[in-house]
């Protein structure tokens, strides 16, 4: 049975939590293919996904989000799939929402899981909800679209976004959040977003320090308003 | 001698460029520039009174200023070329990995079925 729904995780060295990612993702949605994207891990990310997922991708070198995304769009692309919706590999994202981003999907063709809509109590750091509402800012000021959260990775393509994002899913630092968006908001596409709720991430990197959050807040101005800047020849160029 | 240090140093360098070049390993157009580069570096090592000639052409009161001037337009503008060449060869990877990766994965579910016809 041909199956429509492609569910990709991209993945970095995510060997203690890929598994656990993988059963509750096929418990929670049965109806959908796996898809995991091992970007270049040097642990047993590979071994592991292979044993669970439907299908693996391993790139040779760390690329980052937006090129797993990319390989993985070419890959919904070529073998017909007609929504892609992506898990983070860290655990982050409840499969609770899987379900409701494919039937957004149905009618959107950009499905985005945000925290910060409807009740959510999502507890970031003040200056990382600051560079989100800016990024907010941006996009509205920038492509006249109102999002609250372009920076969630929780999120859906459809059938349109798909064959769009598989050439062009851009691969810079802030590409495959809020570059994204972008082009999928000047090539047309339809974006909606939905309130969801994800854990506290499990280990790693919990809380940055200071000085680590402004450089990375500056580092986000200076991206954004490049991207704005330089979105035209970008897509010139990769056509 | 007069400026032996000067004459040794960037006869050195012009002959590591020569060797590079002559071995094949450097692409045509790099290979241009820093020809040039050390020949122009070996003629002022020769001739240290061009400098002063070409000073005064462009009045400037210190010679050694009119080589710094040079010395940091030519590696500013290398050092850009070279910045912008790996910013491109950057996206040529990330693409031919990705296709790479696309590839090995359609080889492997081929083989996989190849592999069960065969039993």
């Amino acid at each position: 049975v041909k199956k429509s729904l492609l569910v990709a995780i991209p993945a970095l060295n995510e060997a203690s939590n890929i598994e656990g990612v993988i059963r509750e993702v096929k418990k929670a949605i049965p109806f959908a293919d796996v898809l995991v994207i091992d970007d270049g891990s040097t642990d047993n990310t590979l071994n592991i996904s292979s044993q669970h997922s439907d299908y693996v991708i391993t790139h040779a070198y760390n690329l980052g989000v937006g090129a797993a995304m990319r390989t993985a769009f070419r890959f919904a692309k070529h073998n017909g799939y007609t929504f892609v919706i992506q898990f983070d590999g860290d655990g982050q994202h409840s499969t609770d929402f899987i379900k409701q981003i494919y039937e957004e999907l149905q009618l959107t063709d950009v499905v985005i899981g945000s925290r910060f809509l409807g009740t959510t109590t999502y507890e970031l750091e003040k200056i990382r909800i600051l560079a989100i509402r800016f990024l907010s800012l941006m996009l509205r000021a920038g492509v006249q679209i109102k999002i609250t959260d372009p920076t969630s990775g929780n999120r859906g393509a459809s059938l349109r976004a798909i064959q769009l994002f598989a050439d062009t899913y851009p691969i810079e630092y802030l590409g495959d959040t809020l570059g994204s968006l972008i082009i999928a908001s000047k090539e047309g596409l339809t974006i909606k977003e939905i309130p969801v709720v994800m854990n506290d991430r499990q280990g790693g990197e919990a809380s940055q320090t200071t000085l680590a959050s402004m450089k990375h807040f500056v580092r986000i101005i200076l991206v954004s308003l490049l991207m704005f800047l330089t979105w035209n020849s970008n897509n010139r160029r990769e056509r | 001698v007069r400026y032996f240090l000067g004459l040794l140093s960037s006869t050195l360098f012009l002959g590591a460029i020569v060797r590079t070049v002559l071995k094949g390993v450097m692409r045509l157009r790099y290979s241009i520039l820093w020809l040039v580069l050390g020949i122009g570096v070996l003629i002022i090592a020769v001739a240290p009174n061009l400098l002063e000639i070409f000073a005064s052409f462009f009045d400037i009161a210190i010679p050694l200023n009119l080589l710094f001037f040079f010395a940091l337009t030519i590696m500013g503008f290398v050092i850009f070329m070279i910045s912008s060449e790996n910013s491109f060869l950057q996206i040529k990877l990330v693409d031919l990995v990705s296709k790479v990766a696309l590839l090995e994965q359609q080889v492997n579910s081929l083989s996989e079925i190849v592999e069960k016809k065969k039993n």
